[in-house]
C-alpha cells in the first residue's frame, strides 16, 4: 500500500524526520508512538502533503504512484485520508456542501458521474449515524461551534464518506473522553477491511485497546527505533520510552 | 506654492479635455474646485493621475446587440440600457407607481459639489430620474446596464431616485465594457428616501481592463426610511466609490455593503461618509475585500454623530485578505462622535489567506482552485447575506 524509504523532512530549517523507513501493506493497521517532538505529526503532515514541511530526501511509493510528486488534493483523490490532530474551523463553508464537492471531485478523478442527491443524503445519514453525529451537520459550517469530541467524530465521518484506502489518524484520541473514544474507535473498526490500511498516530496506549494494531512502531528523533507486535504498546505504557532510547544510543 | 501645483494639475486635466469640450464651459463650471491630490486626506491612497491627461471624448450612444452585455440576463427586471452615457433603451412595460424619465440640467443642486460632479453635470446635462410613488411596492428591480466602448471615451451619467413615502424600490446598476479600450466612467446617484420608504441601490462594477470608474452616491433619508447601498467591484483597472449618506429623520436606517476583489494591478477605493444628524438612527457598514496579486485597496469610512443624534447605533467593519506579498490594503474606519448617549463601534482587520484551511479542504480531495474559491466565497458570505442580491452571489467568483 505505502512504502516509505529514507524519508527526511524539515520545517523552517529544523530537521524533523531523519531517514524514516516504513511499509504498510493492504489491510494492516500500524500504530506509531513516541515521545513529544519525535516527528509523529510531521510524518502525518508530510504524507498528506502540507507544504509547510519540506522533504529533503527519500521516497514514498503509494500504491504505485510517487506520492511526493502529487499535490495535496491528488493524494486524497488517490485514496489517502488524514484525520487532523486539530481539525480546522472554516466559517462560511458548509460541512455538507464541502463534503459533496470533495466526493464529486474524487468521483470525477475516477471517471465517475457526480453522486445523485438522494444517494448522497442517504450516505450522509448512514455515515453520520456511525459516529453519532446525525442531525448535527445540517446548516453548519465546517467544525464551527463543534466541541473537541465532535470535531474528531467529524473527521471520522468525513473518512467514512470519502472511503479512502489509506487513512492516517493523527492523535485522533487526544483529549477524548471514553464515550467519544468508543464512538471514534467503532467508526474506524467498522471500516477495517483487507483493502484498507491505517496508520494510527497516538500518544496514549489506551486507544490501542480499541483499535488493535498489527504493528507498533516507536518513533524517536525522526526515525523508527523499534517495531513490535501490539504488546509493545503495553510495555511502553508501563516502562516509558527511556529504556528504548538508551538502547538505541 | 502648493496652490500653484494644484492649479497646474487642474489646468492639465482641463486642457486635455478641451480637445473635445468647450474650454470656457470647463473653466466656469470648475471654478473654485480643486483637482484632488494625495495631500487631501480623502485621496491619500488613491492617485487620480491616470485620468487627468487624456483627451476624453463622448462615445457613440448605440451598440449592436446591446442586450448581450447584460451580466444578469435571467433577472426579471425593468431593464434600461445606457450606452456610453446615453440612454439607448428603456423597458416599455413599467409597473404601476414607477416613473422613469430624462431631465435636462447642467448644474444640479448638489450641496457637496466637487470637480468631478461639476463636470459630470456639464459634460452630460441629461439625468435619468426614477421614482416610486407613495405607498407603491415596486417588486421588480429596475436594472440599468451601463455599457461602455471605444478608445478614450468617457461616460458621465447620473441617476436620481426618489422613493416617495412608504414606497419600496430596488435599483440595480451594472457597469460593463464592450472592449478593452481605455475608458473613464463617472457616475452619480442622488437619492431621496422619503419617510418610511425603502430604497436599495446595488452596483455591479465590471469594467475590466482599462476601465477607470468613479461613483458618487448621495442619499438623503427621512424619518423611518431605509437606504441600502450594495457595491460589488468585480474588476476594473481603477475604481473610486464615494458615498455620502445623510440621516435627516428619526429612526432612519442606512446600510452600506461592499465587496471588492481586485487582481493584477487593479485599485479599488471605497470612501464613505455617514452623517447622523438626528436621534434614533442606525447605520451599518460592512466592507470586505480580497486583494490578489499586486492589487491595492482602500477603505476610508467616516461616521459623524452630531450633537443632536442621541441614541445612535453606528457600526463599521472592514475586513480584508491580502493574498500575496505584493498586495496592499489601506483601511481607515473613523468615528466622530459629538453626542453622549450612543452605541458606536468600528473595526478593521487585514490578514493573509488561511493556508491551514486551504490545506484542510485540499486534504479532502478538493483542488487548489476550488478550495480557494470556496474560502473566498465563505469570507464574503456575511456581506452577501447582508446584500440579499442573488445575482451577485452566484457570479462573484465565476464571471
Amino acid at each position: 500500500m505505502i512504502k516509505i524509504k529514507n524519508l527526511h523532512a524539515e520545517v523552517e530549517g529544523n530537521k524533523i524526520l531523519k531517514g524514516l523507513n516504513l511499509e504498510v501493506k493492504a489491510g494492516e493497521v500500524h500504530a506509531i508512538m513516541g515521545p513529544n517532538g519525535s516527528g509523529k505529526s510531521t510524518l502525518a503532515s508530510v504524507l498528506a502533503g502540507n507544504d509547510a514541511y519540506e522533504v529533503t530526501e527519500g521516497s514514498v511509493d503509494f500504491d504505485g504512484s510517487d506520492l511526493l510528486d502529487l499535490d495535496v488534493d491528488e493524494r486524497a483523490k488517490e485514496g489517502m485520508f488524514l484525520a487532523f490532530q486539530y481539525p480546522v474551523e472554516i466559517p462560511g463553508v458548509s460541512n455538507i456542501n464541502f463534503l459533496k464537492a470533495a466526493l464529486n471531485e474524487k468521483r470525477a478523478y475516477q471517471g465517475l458521474e457526480p453522486i445523485k442527491a438522494k444517494e448522497f443524503l442517504a450516505l450522509v445519514k448512514e455515515k453520520s449515524e456511525l459516529v453519532e453525529l446525525a442531525g448535527k451537520l445540517k446548516n453548519r459550517s465546517v467544525n464551527e461551534g463543534f466541541s473537541g469530541g465532535e470535531k474528531k467524530r467529524n473527521e471520522i465521518f468525513q473518512m467514512a464518506m470519502l472511503d479512502p484506502k489509506f487513512a492516517i489518524l493523527d492523535e485522533t484520541d487526544s483529549g477524548l473522553d471514553i464515550d467519544a473514544l468508543k464512538v471514534v474507535s467503532h467508526g474506524v473498526n467498522s471500516m477495517r477491511s483487507p483493502e484498507r490500511s491505517f496508520l494510527v498516530i497516538t500518544h496514549y496506549q489506551r486507544l490501542l485497546d480499541y483499535i488493535v494494531p498489527d504493528f507498533v512502531h516507536v518513533l524517536y528523533n525522526g526515525k523508527i527505533i523499534k517495531t513490535g507486535p501490539k504488546e509493545l504498546a503495553l510495555e511502553l505504557e508501563e516502562k516509558g520510552y527511556d529504556w528504548l532510547i538508551e538502547e538505541t544510543v | 506654492m502648493s496652490v500653484a501645483i494644484l492649479d497646474e494639475k487642474k489646468e492639465k486635466f482641463l486642457q486635455a479635455l478641451e480637445a473635445n469640450f468647450s474650454a470656457s464651459d470647463l473653466l466656469s463650471v470648475t471654478e473654485g474646485l480643486e483637482f484632488p491630490t494625495r495631500r487631501a486626506e480623502k485621496w491619500k491612497y488613491t492617485r487620480v493621475n491616470a485620468i487627468s491627461k487624456e483627451a476624453w471624448q463622448m462615445g457613440a450612444g448605440a451598440l449592436d446587440n446591446v442586450e448581450s452585455y447584460n451580466p444578469f440576463p435571467e433577472l426579471d427586471a425593468v431593464s434600461i440600457y445606457v450606452v456610453n452615457g446615453q440612454v439607448a433603451y428603456i423597458s416599455e412595460d413599467l409597473p404601476e407607481g414607477l416613473t422613469i424619465e430624462s431631465e435636462h440640467d447642467e448644474e444640479g443642486a448638489l450641496q457637496r459639489k466637487n470637480i468631478f460632479t461639476a463636470l459630470n453635470y456639464s459634460l452630460n446635462p441629461v439625468s435619468l430620474n426614477i421614482s416610486a410613488a407613495k405607498n407603491q411596492i415596486i417588486a421588480q428591480p429596475v436594472h440599468i446596464i451601463f455599457v461602455n466602448s471605444g478608445e478614450l471615451t468617457t461616460a458621465q451619467t447620473r441617476v436620481k431616485i426618489a422613493a416617495e413615502q412608504s414606497s419600496f424600490l430596488h435599483v440595480m446598476e451594472s457597469f460593463v465594457s464592450a472592449d478593452d479600450s481605455k475608458k473613464w466612467v463617472s457616475h452619480i446617484n442622488e437619492s431621496d428616501v422619503h419617510a418610511n420608504a425603502k430604497l436599495t441601490i446595488s452596483k455591479w462594477q465590471a469594467l475590466g481592463e482599462n476601465g477607470y470608474m468613479m461613483t458618487h452616491e448621495f442619499s438623503q433619508q427621512g424619518a423611518d426610511a431605509t437606504y441600502t447601498s450594495n457595491v460589488v467591484t468585480k474588476n476594473g483597472t481603477w475604481t473610486r466609490n464615494d458615498s455620502w449618506s445623510d440621516l435627516n429623520g428619526k429612526n432612519g436606517e442606512c446600510n452600506l455593503n461592499g465587496i471588492y476583489l481586485p487582481t493584477a494591478k487593479e485599485h479599488v477605493d471605497n470612501t464613505t461618509t455617514v452623517d447622523h444628524k438626528v436621534p434614533h438612527c442606525e447605520s451599518n457598514e460592512l466592507y470586505k475585500g480580497v486583494i490578489y496579486d499586486a492589487a491595492s485597496g482602500v477603505f476610508n469610512g467616516k461616521v459623524f454623530v452630531r450633537p443632536d443624534a442621541q441614541l445612535t447605533n453606528a457600526f463599521q467593519q472592514n475586513s480584508n485578505i491580502v493574498m500575496t506579498e505584493n498586495g496592499t490594503m489601506n483601511s481607515k474606519p473613523e468615528l466622530e462622535i459629538y453626542a453622549d448617549d450612543v452605541k458606536c463601534s468600528h473595526g478593521s482587520t487585514t490578514g493573509q489567506f488561511d493556508d491551514i484551511a486551504l490545506f484542510y479542504l485540499m486534504a479532502r480531495g478538493i483542488s487548489r482552485q476550488n478550495a480557494k474559491e470556496m474560502l473566498v466565497t465563505a469570507f464574503f458570505q456575511e456581506v452577501l447575506d447582508a446584500m440579499k442580491v442573488d445575482e451577485f452571489e452566484g457570479n462573484l467568483i465565476s464571471l
